[in-house]
């Protein structure tokens, strides 16, 4: 330092250069737009700690509402033990006070928890304070601290801190975590999280590479999590339990038989229509409904982000609405049983004669394919073509089949139950007003059901859909992707608001570049800048490299 | 909304139909198995039933209640007779039934495959079992003829029975289950065990027996001369005879009626009740503006 002093005498200043670190377009947006839908969100970052409070003031995770607890290693008690030297020391003074900071710190935080409409909490804490915090005698009050919090900021995290944090929260919190990073730094956490998601660009592909998922910029995270994840959630939720519905509905029809064969085990239904029900006669409906099921659009999907906390609390997988789903499976296989025995035990049709056991099976059977198929017309929320191919493609099928395997004796078949069967029902009258009436029998609870559910108890998704249920349905090719880059007139609008500067606060984020600051400069000097700070800020960027291309993500 | 109104339609269908076919069917039902055991061997039933010496001859009085139109249908119904049996469904073999002895795979038939070492046709329990009470109708003196012929579906007298197998070998053993064949009639033409093998789904069926082509007036009294030839003493079954007219839809069954007329009206009253709440109470929710609407959807969310 003395030499240097020495030196720098005399030298004539000539110009200076500065580094821009800019934040991404639509972080802050972002950022926001998760923490709506339920989602903690927490930065780790190497970063010192003023730039990290920067950021994180730009990107809205942390205002000046926000009571905030600050765990620093840059305190003046600290410094003067690390100057003494003695590393023993040092480690053993750092560890106390950690753990007192962090005591007074959740004690605090209690206090504010009992009461109801107390501020929002935030936790800054500072890498060297990590190391002592993790230990495992302190883990456990970090862990309740900075999950009363609702922004966790750490700087000066190495790593393998970031993992240790990301695995601390994991398994500690049993919470779904999601890392998102796009740096080599950032792939221990990536890895370490239940979803990893690497941004590719910038500073290369070591992030992509080690995650489960990538996209091309950051604010793409509020299109994968709230549009496709809380898709998918939606359609697996409805695949599996659809599946299991309609399974138990065809195994129960059977079940009941088994109370008036004597126990002896008869199979109602011939071999084949067993196997197959599974195959072709119902695959196909579910599988196009698990591919294109949208409860309500992209658009809306990210105008309302608290539809997203309808899958956090797991809300359509929970016990209760399978039970719901079994119960109305017994009801029809009850319904298909009973109509189906029962109307049969009198001779059919003018002919006087009388329906064996094959007959049977196959009148209820066909009961069963066309119910289970109308039934998945009633749970879809979006109804394209392709439904309509696929139940009306699976019903045919079977009618399909059934004319061929009665129709034709081959040798192979050992017993010839199913010969000519169909023909025989369908020279009824009975076999049509029983197709008539048996679907519609069986459906009538679950129509009710679902009626009075949507009525009386709707989940927040059907309000929504119900709101604009008058809007042209926007299903253009850019829609399906899910992934726009126009931002609706009120979002840019609120987008430009949110760049000028508070008077309020000390913290404006301007310390570091956030796209669109241009403009406001521009017109601080009276010289005309466009509204759209969006687009000046494309410009700009695009100016100096070209833009990543942004990968599909379906 | 378009759904509430599928329901609305099928129920005026329905409806119509309903009512058609409810009163025309007229049916008598007759239970002969116990009083058609002479008193003195009501003790022992099976005994009775099994002494090939004492006549098995019954006579019943069936009086017509209302004006029964032909063709009349009679069935025997049998009431506790588990034919739809694992073991009892599976004891037949299609292929001998079409191609007789030439066909030598008769696993299937077991424990009535063979006797004597000889291959029985048509094997199995089913054929073995063969129903053989027969029944004859008397009305003012004169016989009312019954027309036996065309009372198995075409297509089993066509496709699954041959016409160039002939019983061989049946009802030999030292059991017997029913009735016998007489060897010169090919399969094919044999109605009564093709009516007998097409094995029913429930324990309670009833099978066509013949038809009779005359009309019934009112308060006729039909005398039946009925042997009671087959064995149901020995598993508490029941025996009974049944006269039957039939309309477009089949026989006198109420239940196909009356399911009907209530799943229409359920369907109708649920049309109507969600066309009154969509129209005259709109869910207030639901027409709420979008600001509020972020609200609502916020307190409801509000904690996990």
């Amino acid at each position: 330092m003395q030499v240097a002093e020495l030196i720098e005498k005399d030298l004539i200043l000539i110009g200076a250069t500065a580094i821009e670190d800019k934040l991404q377009e639509g972080v802050p947006d972002c950022i926001e737009t998760l923490s709506r839908a339920g989602i903690k969100i927490w930065v780790l970052t190497g970063d010192k700690m003023e730039t990290a409070i920067n950021i994180a003031y730009a990107c809205n995770l942390l205002n000046n509402e926000m009571k905030q607890f600050i765990i620093s290693s840059e305190t003046d008690a600290i410094r003067e033990v690390e100057e003494r030297g003695d590393q023993v020391e040092i480690a053993r003074f750092i560890k106390e006070e950690v753990k007192k900071q962090l005591k007074k710190c959740l004690d605090e935080a209690q206090q504010y928890f009992h009461s109801v409409s107390g501020p929002k909490l935030a936790l800054i804490i500072d890498g060297k304070c990590l190391m002592y915090a993790l230990d495992p005698s302190l883990r456990i009050m970090l862990l309740n601290l900075s999950l009363n919090c609702s922004s966790v900021v750490c700087c000066r995290v190495s790593p393998l801190q970031k993992a240790q944090v990301t695995s601390l929260v994991k398994k500690g919190a049993r919470k779904i975590t999601l890392s998102i990073g796009d740096g080599a730094n950032d792939v221990s956490m990536i890895q370490a999280a239940h979803i990893g998601v690497g941004i590719s660009g910038l500073e290369g592909m070591q992030a992509v590479m080690a995650s489960d998922f990538a996209i091309a910029q950051f604010r793409f995270l509020k299109d994968l999590l709230l549009v496709h994840g809380r898709w998918s959630y939606i359609r697996l939720c409805k695949v599996v339990t659809y599946f299991f519905y309609k399974n138990l509905t065809f195994t129960l029809t059977q079940f009941w038989f088994t109370f008036y064969t004597g126990f002896s085990g008869q199979r109602f239904y011939d071999d084949w229509f067993q196997s197959l029900y599974n195959v072709i006669f119902t695959a196909l409906p579910v599988i196009i409904v698990g591919l294109f099921d949208k409860d309500v659009s992209s658009s809306l999907s990210k105008r309302y982000p608290e539809l997203y906390k309808e899958g956090i609390k797991n809300m359509f997988f929970k016990w209760r609405v399978v039970a719901i789903w079994a119960f109305f499976a017994v009801y029809q296989s009850l319904v298909f049983y009973y109509f189906v025995t029962v109307s049969s035990s009198t001779s059919q049709g003018s002919s006087g004669k009388m329906f064996g056991l094959w007959d049977v099976s196959t009148m209820a059977f066909t009961c069963v394919v066309v119910t289970v198929n109308l039934r998945l017309l009633m749970i879809c929320n979006s109804i394209t073509r392709w439904h309509y191919i696929s139940v009306g493609g699976s019903i045919v099928a079977w009618f399909l089949f059934i004319f061929l395997y009665s129709g034709i004796m081959t040798p192979y078949d050992r017993q010839e139950n199913i010969f000519w069967v169909i023909y025989v029902l369908m020279s009824t009258f009975y076999f049509y007003i029983t197709l008539l009436l048996v679907p519609v029998a069986a459906l009538l609870g679950d129509f009710l059901y679902l009626g009075v559910q949507r009525w009386f108890f709707p989940y927040d998704y059907q309000i929504v859909q119900e709101i604009h249920k008058d809007e042209a349905d926007d299903s253009g090719r850019t829609d399906l992707l899910g992934i726009d880059n126009q931002l609706t007139p009120d979002e840019a609008r609120s987008y430009a608001l949110s760049q000028l500067p508070r008077e309020l606060s000390k913290h404006t984020g301007f310390a570091f570049d956030s796209p669109g600051y241009e403009s406001f400069f521009a017109s601080q000097l009276g010289v005309y800048a466009p509204q759209k700070a969006w687009d000046v800020a494309r410009r700009a960027s695009m100016r100096s490299k070209p833009k990543p291309k942004p990968n599909k993500i379906n | 909304m378009g759904v509430i109104f599928i329901p609305v339609g099928l129920v005026t269908l329905r409806a119509s139909h309903c009512v058609i076919f409810h009163s025309m069917v007229v049916e008598i039902v007759d239970r002969y198995d116990i009083d058609c055991v002479p008193e003195p061997s009501r003790m022992d039933k099976v005994s009775y039933i099994q002494d090939d010496s004492i006549p098995k001859n019954c006579s019943r009085f069936m009086k017509v209640h209302k004006y029964m139109k032909a063709p009349i249908y009679i069935y025997y119904q049998l009431d506790n007779y588990y034919q739809n049996h694992r073991r009892y469904v599976k004891s037949r073999s299609d292929k001998q039934l079409l191609d007789g002895q030439k066909y030598r795979d008769t696993s299937s038939c077991q424990p009535v495959e063979s006797n004597n070492n000889r291959p029985i046709v048509p094997c199995g329990l089913i054929a073995w079992s063969l129903f053989n009470d027969t029944f004859e109708f008397i009305r003012e003196g004169a016989e009312l003829k019954v027309n036996r012929k065309n009372i198995a579906w075409k297509s089993d007298r066509g496709h699954k029975f041959g016409k160039n197998v002939y019983p061989f070998n049946f009802q030999n053993g030292t059991l017997i289950g029913g009735g016998k064949l007489n060897p010169e009639i090919p399969l094919s033409d044999q109605e009564d065990l093709i009516v007998w093998m097409r094995t029913s789904a429930l324990p309670s069926f009833r099978k066509l027996y013949g038809r009779i082509e005359e009309d019934l007036d009112v308060d006729d009294v039909v005398v039946v001369n009925l042997m009671n030839n087959y064995n149901t003493y020995s598993f508490g079954g029941k025996k009974k005879l049944v006269l039957s007219t039939s309309s477009w839809l089949g026989g006198k069954n109420d239940f196909l009626g009356h399911a009907c007329v209530f799943v229409g009206c359920s369907s109708l009253t649920l049309a109507i009740i969600f066309m009154l709440l969509h129209a005259l109470w709109r869910h207030e929710l639901f027409t709420l503006e979008q600001e509020k609407l972020f609200r609502v959807i916020r307190t409801r969310s509000t904690y996990i």
